[in-house]
């Protein structure tokens, strides 16, 4: 039977870039808009399904940070946004815990035969951490959701990502909000996540 | 022609002003006078010396005369500062079988300190004027000369017959910048309000005036005396209401003429520039067509982007990385779990403890090694995580051929655009499209002050209503008033007849005036020339469009003669360096037009004006050379 995901905390950004993508009504055109300049119809009623926003900016979160979620699965993260999800991710999950794992090891190191026991010990933890639902869904989606709502240089990727609805046809800044640049730079930070993260690990097994 | 032909000028003599001193004498009646008078000899100072005298009364002489933009400007002889001289001009003129002589005498010293200083340098004592009619027969001083000049019709024409490159160019100014809308709207009331009307409107006021202080006079009662005075108050403050009222509809009108007519400018150029545009509209059509193309595959590639965005997720090239890594954590050579854990406890909760595998006894050490080896249990699902591989279907999405793909759309899409600029802006278009703009930006502006003006129009005539509601109740209260109502109600009712009178008189001589400038510049400048007035434009207008960029320089001066003939009400031109940059046939149409026209034409010009213009005039020129120094010398 497929898990259903249930109520997710999440930046407002997304929350509101979820609710253009099911809403031709609820897209905001820039101050500016000209029909002859833009195009007529949100490019965020694209997605196929309403997660799919919240699943890019998850993986967009941990390539960007390369951080592990906070470890206590009652961790409180000061979201306003929320959504009550009835999909199962399960596929992209994986794929994501698959990501965590690796990225627990790069930062624990391999064990030498000393210390393999313990090793083992909280290895086994971390993974029964991030396959338990409530952790996924309590801790980990807000958390990298929250990583992707975080700007470093301009604007963050979530503040793109809800600009992106109405875009110019003329070339843009890289820090603009076209579909082509959000992609490439996802591309690029996960590009990234591998060179820096997963690589240097194979060269240990 | 609507001027009166009867007013002859036959001599004038300039004595002393300015230095200059010569005798004109002109031609007989229905004779054209032409002089010859090389530069800087007095043409200028003559046609400024004649408005001096026929607009300024003697009493508001000093200090009035102007010299080309100069005012005040001295006119006492320079060349002979600090000394007392005195300064005369005679006009000699016939009107209606009289013959009068205006003479202006002005006496006094020129300091030449003073006009370094930057003064006009002209210390006046006297300014005296005399007109005799019929070699003395009556004599009239001092302004008595000037209301002489003004029943003859002169003072009110000065500004037009007599002509000269400084009105032309104001006259030109009329008839292409908004700005002198009042100067115009002034000129036109001024010379189309009857003399007559404006003296019994003067004497009607005169009149309610002194029923109120008769009224007054017969009051003895303090409270009554309030109410009376304040009534009076009342009708001065109501009429100066009114006034403001009427100030107000005329400033309207005039703007919303001038919206409607940039309105219609607007809409004019905005034909002018589909006409452009449909000339090239196939090319416009083509191109538009590849814009459009392009646009929607911009659309499609970035819509693809949203669309495929996942699969870049599951492009994880390191997949057999993490197989590996995953293969080197988890325990070999196990059991799998549960069996394990379940194996582990039999181990260790049998008594004595026993491997469940050999069947060995366990020592002290080996069973604290199996102890160690239940804390690496790892729970069933982590143990089924860590023991499956990661695989899934990895789909093609490249986002870095997707950016270069949309790049080079959006390449050819600025480059197509251009294109279709290139195409679609001609340079006429793009300076049709300015002077659009233009006139949009002046439309607005006029807009907007006429929503102000509309504002201001709105309070007055609410404080009308209201002063008039406060002096309906006072006259109520007041029975003395009631005697004195019939009077001042039929004066009032008098007023308001002379101000429609004026407004009918007005509209009717207005049209006249536009009449008769069209047909002038039509004979001059040929059929396809037009001209118009009305309270508040001048325009020149060419196949019947009426706009102020009409005709070129020459065009623009044959209206401005035009309408200085229109305005005119007595007959002579006397003009001052008369044909700028018209072309030779062009003279000769204008000098043909004044002399068929015209009883009398009297031309100051130049020598080298002469060809084309003043011998079809007249063939008889008269040089006139000025005698310096003829200044008369006065004892201090």
């Amino acid at each position: 039977m497929a898990k259903k995901l249930g109520n997710i905390k999440m930046p407002k950004e997304l929350e509101e870039i979820i609710k253009e993508s099911s809403n031709a009504e609820a897209s905001e055109k820039p101050a500016d808009y000209d029909v002859k300049e833009y195009n007529s119809e949100s490019f965020l009623l694209r997605f196929d399904r309403l997660i799919d926003p919240v699943i890019l900016s998850m993986f967009f979160g941990l390539y960007k940070s390369q951080e592990l979620p906070p470890e206590d699965p009652e961790t409180k993260f000061d979201l306003e946004g929320s959504y009550e999800f009835g999909v199962d991710i399960e596929e992209y999950r994986e794929i994501f815990n698959n990501l965590l794992l690796c990225l627990w090891i790069h930062k624990n190191s391999f064990p030498t035969s000393k210390d393999v026991s313990e090793f083992r010990k909280r290895l086994y933890n971390f993974t029964k951490k991030i396959l338990d639902d409530d952790y996924f869904r309590g801790v980990i989606i807000p958390f990298y959701t929250k990583k992707a709502a975080e700007s470093t240089r301009g604007r963050s990727f979530l503040a793109r990502m809800r600009g992106s609805g109405y875009v110019r046809y003329k070339k843009e800044k890289m820090s603009m909000a076209s579909q082509e640049f959000i992609c490439k730079e996802f591309a690029e930070r996960q590009e990234e996540f591998g060179d820096l993260i997963i690589k240097p690990l194979s060269k240990k097994v | 022609m609507m001027s009166d032909k009867s007013l002859h000028f036959s001599i004038i003599n300039v004595e002393g002003y300015r230095g200059r001193n010569f005798k004109l004498k002109m031609q007989a009646p229905s004779k054209q006078s032409v002089f010859v008078m090389e530069g800087n000899t007095g043409k200028t100072t003559l046609i400024e010396l004649l408005r001096w005298c026929f607009k300024y009364p003697q009493s508001r002489a000093e200090g009035k005369f102007r010299h080309m933009f100069t005012e005040p400007a001295h006119v006492l002889d320079w060349d002979f500062p600090n000394k007392k001289q005195r300064c005369k001009i005679e006009i000699h003129f016939s009107k209606n079988g009289h013959n009068y002589m205006f003479r202006r005498t002005t006496e006094g010293e020129y300091s030449k300190e003073e006009a370094n200083e930057g003064e006009i340098g002209d210390n006046i004592s006297k300014i005296e004027d005399v007109i005799e009619v019929d070699m003395g027969a009556e004599v009239y001083r001092g302004d008595d000369a000037h209301t002489v000049l003004t029943e003859l019709g002169i003072t009110a024409s000065a500004d037009y017959f007599l002509f000269d490159g400084e009105r032309a160019r104001e006259y030109m100014q009329f008839a292409s910048d908004r700005s002198k809308v009042q100067e115009l709207v002034d000129a036109v009331d001024k010379r189309v309000t009857p003399r007559r009307l404006v003296e019994y409107s003067r004497d009607l006021n005169e009149l309610e005036e002194r029923v109120f202080q008769e009224l007054g006079s017969r009051v003895t009662d303090r409270g009554l005396s309030r109410v009376l005075n304040r009534l009076h108050d009342l009708g001065l403050e109501i009429a100066n209401a009114r006034r403001e009222q009427r100030r107000l509809d005329d400033e309207i009108g005039a703007l919303e003429r001038t919206a409607k007519q940039l309105e219609g400018n607007i809409a004019e150029l905005n034909d002018k520039i589909i006409s452009i545009k449909s000339k090239n509209l196939n090319q416009i059509t083509i191109l538009n067509n590849e814009i459009k193309n392009i646009k929607d595959g911009i659309y499609r590639e970035r819509s693809s982007i949203y669309e495929n965005f996942l699969k870049l997720i599951s492009h994880v090239s390191d997949k057999e990385i993490i197989n590996k890594i995953k293969t080197k954590i988890r325990e070999r050579g196990k059991l799998p779990e549960p069996y394990r854990k379940d194996l582990i406890n039999l181990c260790l909760e049998s008594d004595p403890p026993l491997c469940h595998i050999c069947g060995r006894e366990l020592d002290k050490k080996s069973k604290e090694r199996i102890k160690l080896l239940g804390k690496q249990v790892a729970p069933h699902n982590v143990q089924v995580f860590l023991s499956s591989d990661i695989s899934y279907e990895t789909t093609p999405f490249d986002p870095n051929k997707k950016y270069f793909e949309i790049e080079k759309l959006l390449e050819e899409l600025e480059s197509k655009e251009k294109k279709l600029d290139r195409v679609q802006l001609s340079s006429e278009e793009k300076n049709l499209m300015k002077d659009r703009d233009k006139k949009l930006a002046l439309l607005y502006k006029h807009q907007e002050h006429l929503g102000d003006l509309r504002g201001e129009l709105d309070a007055c005539v609410g404080e009308i209503r209201r002063l008039e509601g406060e002096e309906k109740e006072l006259k109520k209260k007041s029975k003395l008033w009631r005697e004195y109502r019939i009077i001042l109600d039929e004066i009032e009712s008098a007023k308001n007849i002379i101000e429609e009178t004026k407004k009918e008189i007005k509209k009717y001589t207005i049209n006249i005036i536009s009449e008769t400038i069209g047909k002038s510049v039509k004979s001059i400048l040929g059929p396809r020339f037009s001209a118009k007035l009305t309270e508040d434009s001048l325009y020149l207008g060419e196949n019947e469009v009426f706009h102020p960029e009409v005709g070129g320089m020459s065009g623009r001066l044959v209206l401005a003669y035009c309408f200085a003939e229109g305005m005119t009400r007595v007959d002579p031109m006397i003009i001052d360096t008369p044909v700028g940059k018209m072309d030779d046939s062009q003279r000769e149409q204008l000098a043909g037009h004044l002399k068929a026209n015209h009883r009398q034409v009297i031309l100051l010009c130049l020598s080298t004006e002469l060809d084309s213009f003043a011998p079809v005039l007249s063939p008889k020129r008269t040089k006139i050379q000025n005698k310096r120094g003829n200044v008369t010398w006065l004892k201090s």
